[in-house]
């Protein structure tokens, strides 16, 4: 497990991380939501001590620096392009694995696992983002480490490298790692994520299961359809809030079970009933509406008639 | 630590700039030590015609005709002086240091510029070995190179004396104390370097200060010099070029010190200058080591 206590950067006169603490537990993918300039790259380099500040992170209870070989515990990935242009990804790889005291061997593994083999001897200066991004997470892997810490490792990623990236991540998760993940693609974190840390404007917002994020936005509501609507909505009105949406109703704080047996009750037919769920990304847009740091024109209209 | 070093030094040797600023360093050097020592031909002038004109004064004075076509010849020259395989050495040995220390600035610099900082410091655990391994592996550099650049210097006169059969004589000095002076330098040069660029932590920056500074050091010199002060003795690239000065001891009369009686003037010993600089260098690398492991990674 690894666990975030009371993590704390200042910049001058700006908190750019507010005293977030977490943890983020082995064997599932916990992602890392926040708009942008929230702090996300901040955090997780606090939590690497690549960056002075306040607070600490214990991996299985002991600072990352306390263990002989860290390369072995964490792998890393904070920017897709952090090699040299002209060095070859092997080579590029080859500094790693003796600085991490990893064997050499290690190296062509990895690079066969990120489907890099063929451009081994290439310098990645003119690799795509998608390829620097897969020699990025080849870095990552190559100590077998325990903990995985990835900032956006989808970006650039072609369809195919974010099926292979997301089935990656969770069987590297399922195998009894743990995967730290800060990512955009909304859509692809909620299929990928089973945990999430979310924060905003330096602060933590929330954490919890993906389920209980979006719970937590939308609350429960259920949309209902009825030849017969406007009795329905007399009958459904004297127990929830009800209103007209889509030419049928939508029940708030209620659940599909008890929409369905308080009409069969009174005898009223349904044509549709269904759980009203909000997106990952609604839920998202919803709760760290407060904590844009940076927003669109419109946004910014519609963020100010709210 | 041997982890460390063992990633640096593959690092340093596995990009492309180490090996061509190597190879144009040697190759210039290794040339224009060879055409220097070969060219032992020089043209005199040893006629023209000279008129007589009465000054003001009263007094004649004889110069070459403008008008009248001076007469030359051709001269050799095969005895080479007993100083020129060591003013070969002086003039060769910082050429390359230059271009070492743009490889050793690289070396540091691209660990920023490409954010490979994070993965170096997360597997050295502790900042103070990253830098320790630096500054070892730069100096194992340095020296490498410095060798190689004393052997191709020395290989390049002894060429030019076997093809142009010239006649060098006995060269009984103390090589192993101008070795070390040559090694001094190429050291302090390119170690002050590194410091710089682990400071600024930028490339053009970095490279461009290895340039900027000698000058400014050698405009401050000059003005110095204009208030009596000799510059060896307070600036830490003319205490530098002072201990690479290797000509300036081994031919005496090239040492401005006849006549000179205040000790402000005078140039600085060996052992002084080195001194000077080792004070500059020392504290640079003091502000740059505190810096380094207080700043945040980049």
């Amino acid at each position: 497990m690894i666990e975030a206590q009371n993590l704390t950067k200042k910049y001058k006169k700006k908190l750019a991380v507010d005293d977030i603490s977490f943890t983020v537990e082995t064997g599932k993918v916990t992602g890392f939501l926040g708009p942008n300039g929230a702090g996300k790259s901040t955090t997780m380099r606090l939590m690497l001590g690549l960056d002075n500040g306040g607070g600490k992170t214990l991996f299985d209870g002991k600072r990352l620096a306390d263990y002989a070989e860290p390369s072995k515990v964490v792998g890393i990935l904070l920017e897709a392009k952090a090699f040299h242009p002209t060095r070859s990804a092997r080579n590029h790889l080859k500094v790693l694995a003796a600085a991490g005291g990893i064997p050499e061997s290690r190296v062509d593994e990895v690079l066969d696992v990120v489907g890099l083999s063929d451009v081994a001897k290439k310098g990645p200066g003119k690799f795509s983002l998608g390829m620097s991004q897969r020699l990025g997470i080849a870095a990552a892997i190559l100590g077998k480490p325990k903990y995985l810490l990835l900032d956006e490792p989808a970006n650039g990623l072609d369809p195919e490298g974010i099926h292979w990236l997301r089935k990656f991540l969770k069987d590297y998760a399922d195998e009894g790692n743990a995967v730290f993940v800060s990512s955009h693609l909304l859509s692809e974190m909620s299929l990928m994520a089973d945990n999430l840390v979310v924060i905003g404007k330096g602060k933590l917002i929330t954490t919890g299961t993906v389920q209980s994020f979006i719970d937590a936005a939308s609350g429960k509501s259920v949309f209902v359809r009825s030849g017969k609507l406007g009795a329905l909505q007399k009958t459904l009105g004297a127990s929830f809030t009800v209103s007209k949406h889509d030419n049928g109703l939508l029940v708030s704080d209620a659940t599909t079970d008890q929409v369905g047996q308080i009409a069969f009750d009174a005898g009223l037919p349904l044509l549709e009933l269904t759980s009203q769920s909000i997106t990952l990304e609604d839920a998202f847009l919803e709760i760290t509406a407060d904590s844009q740091e940076y927003k669109t024109h419109n946004q910014s209209k519609k963020g100010g008639g709210q | 630590m041997l982890s460390t070093l063992k990633s640096d030094f593959r690092k340093i040797l596995t990009v492309r700039s180490t090996y061509i600023l190597v190879v144009i360093a040697l190759f210039l050097t290794t040339f224009f030590t060879y055409l220097g020592t070969s060219a032992v031909s020089y043209q005199e002038q040893v006629s023209g015609k000279v008129t007589e004109q009465k000054l003001p004064d009263g007094t004649t004075e004889s110069r070459p005709d403008p008008n009248d076509p001076p007469v030359y010849v051709t001269k050799t020259e095969r005895n080479l002086s007993k100083e020129k395989l060591i003013s070969n050495l002086q003039e060769g040995v910082p050429v390359v240091t230059l271009f070492t220390t743009v490889v050793v600035v690289l070396f540091m610099a691209h660990e920023f510029r490409y954010n490979t900082i994070a993965y170096t410091l997360i597997a050295g655990r502790r900042r103070y070995v990253v830098l320790l391994s630096k500054l070892a592996v730069s100096a194992t550099f340095i020296t490498v190179v410095t060798l190689l650049a004393i052997g191709f210097t020395t290989a390049a006169t002894f060429a030019a004396i076997g093809i142009k059969d010239l006649t060098l004589p006995a060269q009984d000095f103390n090589w192993l104390y101008i070795g070390a002076r040559l090694l001094g330098y190429s050291l302090g040069f390119g170690l002050l370097g590194l410091a710089i660029i682990t400071l600024v932590r930028n490339l053009t920056a970095g490279v461009a200060a290895i340039f900027v500074l000698p000058t400014l050091d050698a405009i401050a010199g000059a003005l110095l010099s204009s208030r009596n002060i000799e510059a060896t003795r307070v600036l830490p690239f003319s205490a530098l070029d002072r201990i690479s000065g290797l000509t300036r001891d081994f031919t005496p009369q090239n040492m401005p010190t006849d006549g000179i009686t205040d000790v402000q003037r005078l140039p600085a010993t060996v052992l002084g200058a080195s001194f000077v600089f080792l004070l500059y260098l020392v504290a640079l690398w003091l502000i740059t080591w505190v810096s380094f492991l207080r700043r945040d990674a980049n």
